[in-house]
């Protein structure tokens, strides 16, 4: 079961400070940290670093922009894209939560096939789940969800062939 | 006897009289000769003369030179050359209780008066913390003050902080300027830290030990390794060469 929780997690950055007493490593200026399928682009990632070894994230857009995620599987043209103000991303859990002016795109190839948009969604990679809440920072102006999603045509599908487990 | 007198008159009578041996006030050569006796002659007579001068002149010399003690005479400019050189040595510095704070050993040691700074070949720096954690440094030649609390390490530089596990953490890079008493690292050239959770690459490096918080600048890259994996020991030793790590 290829989990992403057991690779490692690279990062690069313009300017990074250690605090090896609390293990919190603060990235700074065009910060991208990636681990298995995902790669997080951000002005600034907090990454914390659990007693147990895994990595908590939270990537910031900075002023006036939005931290960026994006989820793509070898082998699979299909991959994901999300963007909001704060990502939390979790290593231990495999998940990824966009918080405030959320939202979520999936490509098939180049073409956008679902794209949802929510006050905070939250996204499991393990299952490849995702949640949408509304709420005032939605970018819809009623604070509700809006979402498009295109059913799968049958071509794609049997070429992905990606079914859910 | 009397009339004996007249014959020894004449017999003699066909002698011709010698010229007296010498006579007081003229001297008796100095007319007959050619004219360098003469020059010769006036010459010896010149020495006594001469050898007066001479020494007139020596003692005006001598005076001349002996410096005056109350003149400074002018400080020589200081040359970069040291006045003391040790092989094989170690300096030990201690807090009041007499705990051993700072060992500096060094292959050799030439230490220059005029900017008070040791230049260490094969410096090996061993600081311990007030929490009793090690701190180590070494590399291939260093810079230190006079009292050892800056040193500047350079030539494969490397300061290790010694613990168990995940919580070791070794600084790597050209040059390092290891603060000793302030337990403080700097280093403004490319640095490599190795920690049991980690690896990381930074264009700049400023650590401060006693609050653990280390400043990276320039590109910064690295890597969290998951848990679990253990950390690459890099090969260890006083002079093991660590192998590069490829990423």
């Amino acid at each position: 079961e290829r989990a992403d929780r057991n690779l490692p997690l690279n990062f690069a950055a313009d300017s990074a400070r250690v605090d090896d007493l609390r293990q919190v490593t603060v990235l700074s200026g065009n910060v991208e940290i990636s681990k298995g399928s995902i790669v997080i682009r951000a002005d600034q990632v907090e990454v914390r670093q659990s007693p147990d070894g895994y990595q908590f994230a939270v990537a910031t857009g900075g002023p006036g922009k939005r931290a960026s995620f994006r989820q793509k599987r070898e082998g699979s043209e299909e991959f994901l894209e999300g963007e909001a103000e704060r990502l939390e991303y979790d290593a231990r859990a495999d998940t990824v939560k966009l918080v405030n002016q959320a939202t979520l795109r999936r490509f098939r190839g180049s073409t956008l096939a679902d794209e949802v948009a929510g006050s905070t969604i939250s996204f499991d990679n393990t299952t490849e789940v995702f949640q949408v809440l509304g709420g005032p920072a939605s970018p819809v102006a009623s604070g509700r969800v809006r979402g498009v999603l295109t059913p799968r045509d049958a071509k794609s599908s049997s070429a992905t062939g990606s079914g859910k487990p | 006897m009397g009339v004996a007198a007249d014959e020894a008159e004449a017999p003699f009578a066909d002698l011709t009289p010698l010229a007296p041996l010498a006579v007081r006030g003229t001297p008796a050569r100095a007319e007959h000769g050619p004219w360098t006796r003469h020059l010769w002659d006036r010459l010896l007579n010149a020495v006594p003369v001469l050898l007066m001068a001479l020494l007139a002149a020596v003692t005006w010399w001598l005076v001349k030179n002996t410096p005056v003690p109350g003149e400074a005479r002018p400080k020589a400019p200081p040359q970069h050359v040291p006045d003391a050189v040790m092989h094989g040595f170690s300096l030990n510095s201690h807090d009041r209780e007499g705990e051993l704070l700072t060992r500096l050993d060094g292959d050799a040691a030439r230490h220059f008066p005029d900017t008070d700074t040791y230049e260490i070949d094969g410096p090996r720096v061993r600081r311990v913390d007030a929490q009793g954690r090690v701190l180590v440094a070494s590399a291939r030649s260093g810079l230190s003050n006079g009292d050892g609390s800056q040193v500047r390490l350079s030539g494969d530089a490397r300061v290790l902080r010694e613990a168990v596990g995940a919580d070791r953490l070794e600084f790597r890079g050209e040059q390092l300027e290891f603060f000793t008493r302030t337990e403080q690292l700097h280093s403004s050239r490319p640095v490599q830290v190795l920690s049991g959770r980690g690896e990381l690459q930074a264009g700049s490096l400023d650590y401060d030990h006693l609050q653990r918080v280390a400043q990276f600048g320039g590109r910064v890259s690295g890597v969290f390794r998951p848990p679990g994996t253990k950390a690459a020991e890099p090969t260890d030793g006083e002079g093991a060469q660590a192998s590069g790590k490829k990423k």
